[in-house]
């Protein structure tokens, strides 16, 4: 049973940053080498926060959940489906969790006992495929809200990078903008036609799967990433172009009709290189590209929930803003989603 | 309009892939399933993968899009399009719902199928030991099923999902990849342990009982009228305790793996063998019922329509 014109919106968004806070100098001094003293200057990152002994992707996962609720008025109970969505999925500080999923856990911790539930995996656009696959759920009339989370514990990548990184070109690099971050949104049938999702959607290049890869290491614990990153650079904003036209055009929009762009965070050069590619392309701006990593780095797959809710904290958004998250994860995955901002403007930061 | 199974495939043994692991195993039968099917990679408008043990562990990118370009599922080779309106692309992710994965897979992709989203859905799961003798009980066959799904232009197609999640039992099966010291030489390593408790496996057949009777009461149907059911193959004795307990041994699709369990592509192995031997398609009621860590039980009730075929 498919109920048709259904609108999603977005009820709700929490985050939780832990206490814990490393430098981009503290992890510069690290590296062996001296070639990259120009780090935080190239990214844009002049701290990352990390977990602290006993904190971990369940704890920052059900921690962003509480301050989801807090800012709801959904009670646990009433959430119909909980998807998980980490890349990282450690419980009980550095252990990767198979099974059950995770999202058994966090929904058992938080009391959503009414709540399907499973894991997605889908790199740093994983919350981005959550909210697209929670909006199908409520379209198609299944649930009539889901609670989409992350709790990303990244930040032990950055630990194994700093003792192989040599030089600029290293693969390992990228690892370095880590900080670990955990993020909540409940989506809900929309009350108002104008308000809500305009579009979710993602696909997958594969063709650049091999540019970024995250694997469990044999020599230490965790896992490391190697990445080619001016490629994959390269790459995302090439065949971003022509998405984000196909989207815009589809939903009779322009570039200069989005107040904000919140691109994944990964450094600052890199969003600035690709706005002034898009603003050529377009012929056009959006309000403003929204940066978000000098004190949080790249959080990995809640990087727009963080710059949201931090947006929404400084009361910068107005009911009526149109935004758009982009996002450009391994895979090579390219997701879009554009909605338009409703009343949540009124639950933070009065 | 609900989706319909279109192919299904498997591959319960693989002794010429050698040291192969679940990717290989499974983008070799994601293959298979749509050369039997004659559906061109391109027309796949979404790939999931519900395996949850793969090689050295990857966490990204997800494994589906690491299997997308081995079948080959490119998008400035593809013809025609699905994603985007217009715009050239399969999209892939991962799901992990343990030994529910196939079940969540379904009913996901049965409604992206219902609101339009895509025509064509691959499903493809499968499992192996991620880092060869780098693991602790690990108990599981390396297999790997494909399940293509698309639009029912007939009455066929899933008709009802149910899933149910038992945390009180969330202890009796936990599987986790930990830096713990490993081997002779006791040097650490990162090795997945996997912990089942002995009484695991009654309680994965008393939780399946007690959602079985709950998918009944909402449902107009009977145990009588199912036909068909396609079970979990594993934890190992599962399937025989149910049958136990149910009855309708005649009912069960009973696939028996030599060389370990069946994890994650177990549910599939087995309706591949009705696909097979043409159970699956002479069965009006076929009911999935698959069990998994949590515990989670996932039920699916599919009909065949004979008079709209």
């Amino acid at each position: 049973m498919t109920i048709k014109g259904i609108k999603c919106q977005f009820e709700s968004i929490g985050v939780f940053i832990p206490e814990k806070r490393i430098t981009t100098k503290e992890i510069v001094g690290k590296v062996q080498s001296s070639c990259i003293r120009r780090f935080e200057l190239l990214t844009g990152i002049k701290a990352r926060h990390i977990c602290a002994p006993g904190e971990d992707s369940l704890t920052l996962a059900v921690h962003a959940a509480e301050d989801c609720l807090r800012h709801s008025r959904y009670l646990p109970e009433d959430l119909d489906m909980i998807l998980c969505c980490s890349i990282s999925k450690q419980k009980n500080g550095a252990s990767f969790q198979c099974e059950p999923p995770l999202s058994l856990y966090i929904k058992d911790a938080m009391g959503a006992h009414n709540a399907l539930n499973f894991d997605i995996t889908n790199a740093c656009a994983g919350m981005l495929t959550g909210v697209n696959i929670a909006e199908n759920f409520i379209k198609q009339g299944t649930i009539r809200s889901c609670m989409v989370i992350s709790g990303e514990h990244v930040s032990r990548i950055a630990d194994h990078a700093a003792k192989s990184v040599k030089s600029l070109l290293s693969s390992e690099l990228a690892s370095l903008t880590l900080g670990d971050a955990g993020a909540a949104v409940i989506i809900e049938r929309a009350s108002h036609k104008s308000d809500g999702l305009i579009v979710s959607d993602f696909t997958t290049l594969a063709q650049y799967n091999h540019l970024c890869i995250g694997r469990q290491s044999r020599t230490s614990a965790g896992f490391f990433m190697k990445t080619d990153a001016r490629k994959i650079h390269e790459v995302s904003i090439s065949n971003s172009t022509t998405i984000i036209e196909k989207v815009l055009h589809d939903n009779t929009l322009t570039m200069d009709q989005i107040d904000y762009l919140i691109p994944h965070q990964t450094s600052k050069s890199s969003i600035r290189f690709g706005a002034k590619h898009y603003a050529n392309y377009f012929n056009a701006k959006p309000g403003e590209i929204v940066i978000n990593l000098e004190e949080y780095g790249n959080t990995a797959s809640t990087t727009h929930f963080l710059a949201l809710y931090r947006y929404l904290k400084e009361q910068r958004f107005k009911q009526g803003d149109r935004i758009m998250l982009l996002g450009l994860a391994s895979g090579l995955v390219m997701g879009i989603v554009i909605f338009t901002m409703n009343e949540m403007v009124n639950q933070y930061g009065r | 309009m609900a989706a319909k199974i279109q192919m299904v495939n498997a591959l319960t043994s693989a002794p010429r892939f050698g040291g192969k692991g679940a990717i290989a195993l499974t983008s070799q039968v994601a293959k298979h399933c749509l050369k039997d099917t004659g559906c061109s990679p391109n027309d796949i408008g979404m790939l999931v993968n519900t395996g949850v043990y793969r090689d050295s562990h990857i966490a990204e990118p997800a494994i589906a899009a690491l299997i997308q370009r081995k079948i080959g599922a490119l998008p400035q080779q593809s013809s025609n399009s699905e994603i985007w309106d217009g715009l050239n692309g399969t999209s892939s992710f991962d799901l992990n719902n343990g030994g529910c994965g196939l079940v969540s897979g379904l009913q996901l992709m049965d409604g992206f199928i219902q609101t339009g989203k895509i025509k064509r859905g691959l499903l493809v799961t499968g499992d192996a030991e991620p880092i060869k003798n780098h693991s602790k009980s690990f108990a599981f066959a390396p297999a790997a099923a494909a399940v293509l799904l698309s639009k029912s232009d007939s009455g066929s197609g899933f008709v009802k999902f149910q899933t149910r999640t038992f945390p009180e039992f969330k202890q009796s099966f936990e599987s986790h990849v930990s830096w713990t010291p490993w081997g002779l030489l006791r040097r650490n390593r990162n090795v997945l342990w996997i912990n089942q408790q002995d009484n695991y496996v009654d309680l994965c057949v008393q939780c399946t009982l007690h959602s079985i009777n709950q998918f009944f009461k909402e449902t107009d149907l009977q145990l009588d009228d199912i036909d068909l059911i396609i079970p979990s193959q594993s934890p190992k004795g599962y399937v025989h305790k149910l049958i136990k307990q149910m009855g309708m041994a005649d009912q069960f699709s009973q696939v028996e793996s030599k060389k370990g369990e069946w994890h994650t592509a177990g549910p599939a192995i087995a309706l591949h063998r009705t696909w097979q031997d043409g159970r699956f398609k002479n069965s009006g009621n076929i009911l999935f019922i698959c069990v998994g860590a949590g515990i989670t039980t996932a039920l699916a009730l599919y009909r065949n329509d004979f008079y709209h075929e």
